[in-house]
């Protein structure tokens, strides 16, 4: 499985959004869908799926998909989006 | 208020006591649409009644607001008041007539929490908005006899209904007017900040 494939699935079950609507365009503030609990399944399911631990900051900082995938880059530069 | 060393702090978060040049900014918080959709009173609170309130807060033993802040940033509310339904004790007074008297918070067995982030607030959907009852939470199981916490929620607000089973509440009886009660034990507390604690890694 490619790890656009697997991130996308980490936001379709934590925000509970078909897949359609995961996309460049898709943050927090705008999407109904994304509140502090969807938010908090999010990071736990992308820690467990890529194997890593966010500091608190990015954590907080991780506020869109394309923020996830540069967030996600930086803790494992050998992931490819 | 009660005399408590303020500010409570932890997990990035600090609750203080709310200050008079603060009142202004709360208000507006209040009133805006995104908030008062989801409180049971609905109405526009003006600045007389803000300051009325806020007075009245120094006396009042049956309820605390504490302001939130983040990194010196103002980010919300958070608040507790005795639970009247469990907390009432009725006794005769000097004419024989039955009055209630509202149990101070100290002493409340049941207690009503809630809390609002800043509708502006850029935080307001992300994991942070648990640290403050998290904090708080464990600040009202200790201060006092407390047993349980009870919220009540709007059928339709599911993401506070989702925020609060996160803190480990659980669903009870809905009333006629769509508001779901959700009741908080100090157990399921620990059990459910132990999970959240894993995410909120604050130093």
């Amino acid at each position: 499985m490619t790890a656009i494939t697997i991130l996308v699935d980490a936001f379709v079950t934590a925000l509970e959004v078909p897949r359609s609507e995961v996309n460049e365009s898709l943050e927090y503030n705008s999407h109904k869908q994304w509140d502090s609990t969807a938010h908090m399944i999010l990071i736990a399911q992308l820690e467990n799926d890529f194997e890593v631990m966010f500091d608190i900051d990015d954590i907080i900082d991780m506020s869109s998909f394309t923020k996830a995938k540069e967030i996600l880059t930086k803790y494992n530069e050998s992931i490819s989006f | 208020m009660m005399n408590e060393q303020w500010p409570l702090m932890g997990f990035g978060i600090e609750l203080a006591p709310i200050t008079a040049n603060k009142l202004e900014k709360i208000r507006a918080w209040r009133n805006h649409p995104d908030i008062a959709e989801f409180m049971k009173d609905k109405s526009i609170i003006s600045a007389a009644q803000q300051q009325a309130w806020f007075a009245s807060l120094a006396e009042n033993k049956q309820q605390v607001y504490l302001l939130i802040s983040y990194k010196g940033e103002d980010i919300g509310v958070i608040y507790a008041t005795t639970c009247v339904d469990n907390n009432s004790t009725v006794h005769a007074n000097r004419n024989d007539e039955a009055s209630t008297e509202v149990t101070p918070l100290d002493l409340a067995i049941v207690i009503n929490p809630g809390l609002y982030i800043a509708p502006d607030c850029k935080y307001k959907n992300s994991v942070l908005a648990f640290s403050p009852s998290l904090v708080f939470i464990e600040y009202l199981f200790k201060q006092g006899r407390c047993n349980y916490l009870q919220a009540q929620v709007f059928k339709h607000n599911n993401s506070a209904i989702r925020y609060n089973e996160m803190l480990g509440y659980q669903q009870d009886e809905m009333n006629e007017h769509g508001l779901v009660t959700m009741t908080l034990s100090l157990e399921n507390f620990t059990l459910a900040k132990a999970k959240l604690s894993k995410i909120l890694r604050f130093k």
